[in-house]
């Protein structure tokens, strides 16, 4: 390799470098190589002395970080020390890893788009809707009372709504101190018994929901044929605010489902005896219809377990 | 020579060679090929990382043959570091001679 190709090559593997930083080194090596070859050393061998070009510009390279990876260092280097810090605050504040918390904060994410679904449905769609057709055969003059009500069903299901997301929370937190029980069961699982639970407490009166930990997968639910066995738990009484909760939001939805269905009926017999109008509102009542019972079956999966495994 | 060894010295032996005079380059890489046999393309990296620090300043200059040298020359900051490696070196290796001397006429 003679004098050019050695520069070239360097100046290839050193393009990290800005232009006139590099010129500067490719000069410093060209003089050296000069200087070396006017002792009498011949130009490969002057060229040879520098060894590998790879581990050399590793070397420069190296020797340059100071100006080329200044900022990516930094950067780097304040990241880990955020990571560390964050590791072991979390281990002091509880047996948590940081992957653990990213974990929480997507739990609660879903938990919280479950919370806002349910606040479009019940408070904007259910509570909104029911109320104003309640006070609409008022013709108005009770305004007042009707913002009122919608108010306070709102503060209500928000009161439910904080309640309930930091009762789920709690006991999502406990089992990822519990490393072990935490790979099987998912979010919704623990939404899922956090609601049997809580709504089971209420009625009776007495917080039985601090002492463990819900079930672990083992003793999840028994199959068919095993509960089919087992005389049905006789837990009269202890779901009914659930009840009375899912009845009143199901009342509406069942008067919605059914006002919706007669026009819908009432506009194909117009449509049939006269001439006919705009499909856009045979789908604006179907889409009502279907809404409708979506929600009536979503209240149905809602309706505490234990219960529908009496009745049947 | 151990290579970790070398890079260890290798700081002080270019303070020591440049603290008397300024040299350019490939008189720097013979004064230490003198001392200790070092691969000649690790020195600019370390020159560059004394210019960084400050311990060393640089300067161009015309040479009667060919293109203008650069010249290396040792700031205060250098002395100084100088003389702190000289002192830490000497008391290293004083200690590790008593203690070579020591196991050997146990």
């Amino acid at each position: 390799m003679n004098k050019q190709e050695f520069l070239n090559q360097l100046e290839k593997k050193l393009d990290r470098i800005n232009e006139a930083e590099r010129k500067d080194i490719l000069m410093e090596y060209g003089t050296y190589i000069d200087d070396k070859m006017a002792t009498g050393v011949s130009e490969e061998d002057a060229v040879s002395g520098f060894g590998d070009v790879d581990e050399l510009a590793e070397e420069i390279l190296d020797a340059y970080k100071i100006n080329t990876d200044n900022v990516q260092t930094k950067v780097d280097k304040t990241l880990d020390k955020v990571y560390v810090r964050s590791e072991s605050l979390l281990n002091r504040l509880g047996n948590l890893s940081v992957n653990d918390f990213f974990h929480i904060v997507f739990d609660a994410f879903v938990l919280l788009i479950i919370l806002f679904i349910g606040k479009v449905l019940i408070v904007d769609l259910l509570g909104n809707l029911f109320i104003s057709l309640l006070f609409s055969f008022s013709g108005g003059y009770l305004s007042f009372i009707e913002n009122l009500l919608e108010f306070l069903w709102a503060i209500v299901y928000f009161l439910a709504g904080v309640f309930f997301f930091f009762s789920v929370m709690s006991r999502r937190i406990n089992r990822y101190k519990n490393k072990a029980s935490i790979r099987q069961v998912g979010v919704m699982e623990d939404i899922k018994n956090t609601w049997n639970q809580e709504s089971r407490a209420l009625v009776n009166g007495n917080d039985d929901n601090e002492e463990k930990l819900p079930p672990l997968p083992k003793d999840r639910a028994p199959l068919y044929h095993q509960r089919m066995k087992t005389p049905p738990i006789n837990n009269e009484g202890t779901h009914i605010l659930a009840k009375i909760l899912i009845v009143m939001v199901a009342i509406p939805v069942v008067i919605a489902l059914i006002s919706f269905s007669v026009i819908f009926f009432a506009m194909i017999f117009v449509s049939i005896t006269q001439q006919a109008t705009s499909i856009g509102l045979y789908l604006i009542f179907l889409g009502l219809i279907c809404g409708s019972i979506s929600v009536l079956w979503f209240l149905v999966h809602v309706w505490p377990k234990k219960e529908v495994k009496t009745d049947a | 020579m151990n290579t970790q060894f070398k890079k260890g010295v290798l700081e002080l032996i270019v303070l020591q060679s440049i603290s008397h005079k300024d040299l350019y380059g490939y008189q720097l890489v013979t004064k230490i090929s003198e001392v200790v046999d070092v691969n000649e393309g690790t020195i600019y990296p370390l020159l560059k990382r004394l210019l960084n620090d400050h311990l060393l300043e640089s300067y161009l200059k015309e040479s009667t043959e060919g293109p203008p040298r650069k010249y290396y020359h040792i700031t205060a900051a250098g002395i100084s570091k100088y003389q702190e490696l000289l002192k830490e070196w000497n008391e290293f290796s004083k200690r590790v001679s008593d203690f070579l001397e020591e196991e050997n006429n146990e």
